[in-house]
């Protein structure tokens, strides 16, 4: 589509001048073609609709901190492309390596309980330890850096080279899996 | 309107708060052939501290020529292909690109006439070899990766692997001042080997280091 290949591109040269409105109309444009292509493209998996939206997310995160690579002399489409492409099909591996590791977390669990069924639930530092270990390497990044380790989102954003937006966002989401996965009576989001 | 798409609103709008700051002072396609050069004076310095220049190379500036251009060839082409790989929506060179030091490596071999061992001048040639140049190319090849992470590579095995592809052809070409092997089998066999060795190392490295 020439037209959208045009605006779009336009909308990219505005953020480039820093120009929010024109960036964020832009990025709200995107999304629900991202929105299209995780469902059409990853139905097959099951994810369900909130981690199809945490795939989007990420996408969007991706597409901000990688937008320098993309140069004004190319043709915007294929770029675009080709970063939700690789976001999506990194996500989509993510979320099968996620699912097994609940699956042999569970089993832990188990044996645990069926050992001394009369425990309380444990919060040694050995088990926030496996709770944490339930978190992608990105998330547990930041969940030390702000909750354990005191530091702002200011300066982890720094520190692990993204945004403070992206921070945020990565932080809550790996708050929600916690609590999940803290709370097995709250059944957790997924398969 | 569900939370989750609330939720992915408001990113948007942080994300769209920070228009303008994206922005380097570099792209990387100079950032590129610039870590390349650094990479060939990290190796040579590497060479000249460690082993040192050998002490005839005035008496075989021809053997010398042939080992450094068809490692700096190689390199080239390396690098040219690694620039296509970094960011997305760019049109891959043809891997053709590494064919001029194929050539030229080929030709030296089937046109030297020395009679000299391909294992080198002594039962240690190989591994010196082989050695030197994997520890010469490795700061280059740290160097390289550190650049190109800030590309978006769609294959990152791939792409590190060229990473170490280039690294060990500017060892190779750094290792050149100091070798003493002047067979065009030895240049052929052996030289190609510590490249190959520095390629599988760069594709184990970018699969992890390159990911974004």
């Amino acid at each position: 589509m020439d037209t959208r290949e045009h605006r779009w591109a336009e909308a990219m040269r505005a953020e480039r001048r820093g120009d929010r409105a024109a960036y964020e109309r832009l990025l709200g444009e995107i999304t629900p073609v991202l929105r299209g292509l995780v469902r059409h493209r990853l139905s097959l998996l099951g994810l369900n609709a909130a981690e199809a939206e945490d795939l989007v997310q990420e996408a969007l995160i991706g597409l901000h901190t990688k937008r320098h690579t993309w140069s004004p002399d190319r043709p915007f489409l294929p770029w675009l492309h080709a970063i939700a492409r690789y976001k999506l099909l990194d996500g989509a591996r993510r979320l099968r390596r996620e699912a097994r590791q609940r699956i042999e977390i569970s089993l832990d669990d188990l044996a645990e309980v069926m050992a001394d069924p009369d425990a309380e639930v444990d919060r040694s530092p050995i088990h926030m330890e496996r709770q944490l270990a339930t978190l992608s390497p990105g998330q547990r990044d930041v969940v030390e850096a702000l909750a354990l380790d005191g530091e702002s989102v200011r300066t982890t954003a720094q520190r692990l080279d993204t945004s403070e937006g992206a921070i945020r966002v990565t932080f809550h989401r790996a708050l929600r899996k916690l609590m999940a996965a803290a709370d097995p009576g709250e059944a957790p989001k997924g398969k | 309107m569900d939370t989750r798409h609330i939720e992915t609103d408001s990113l948007i709008h942080q994300l769209a708060g920070e228009a303008g700051q994206g922005t380097r002072a570099l792209p990387l396609a100079a950032a590129l052939p610039l870590a390349g050069g650094l990479a060939l004076a990290l190796a040579l310095l590497v060479v000249i501290l460690w082993i040192g220049a050998r002490a005839d190379l005035s008496a075989h500036l021809g053997a010398t020529a042939f080992k450094a251009a068809g490692m700096l060839l190689l390199a080239a082409g390396g690098l040219w292909l690694a620039a296509g790989a970094a960011e997305p929506g760019r049109t891959m060179p043809t891997p053709l690109v590494l064919l001029p030091a194929v050539l030229l490596l080929l030709v030296r071999a089937l046109t030297d006439t020395s009679g000299l061992s391909v294992f080198g001048n002594s039962g240690v040639s190989v591994t010196d070899c082989v050695t030197a140049v994997l520890v010469a190319a490795s700061p280059g090849l740290v160097l390289l990766l550190v650049v190109l992470r800030g590309g978006a590579p769609e294959h990152p095995a791939r792409t590190g692997a060229l990473a170490g592809l280039v690294a060990g052809a500017l060892g190779a070409a750094a290792y050149a001042i100091a070798c003493r092997n002047d067979a065009g089998s030895f240049l052929i066999v052996w030289y190609p080997l510590a490249v190959a060795l520095m390629t599988a190392a760069g594709a184990l490295i970018g699969r992890w280091a390159l990911r974004w």
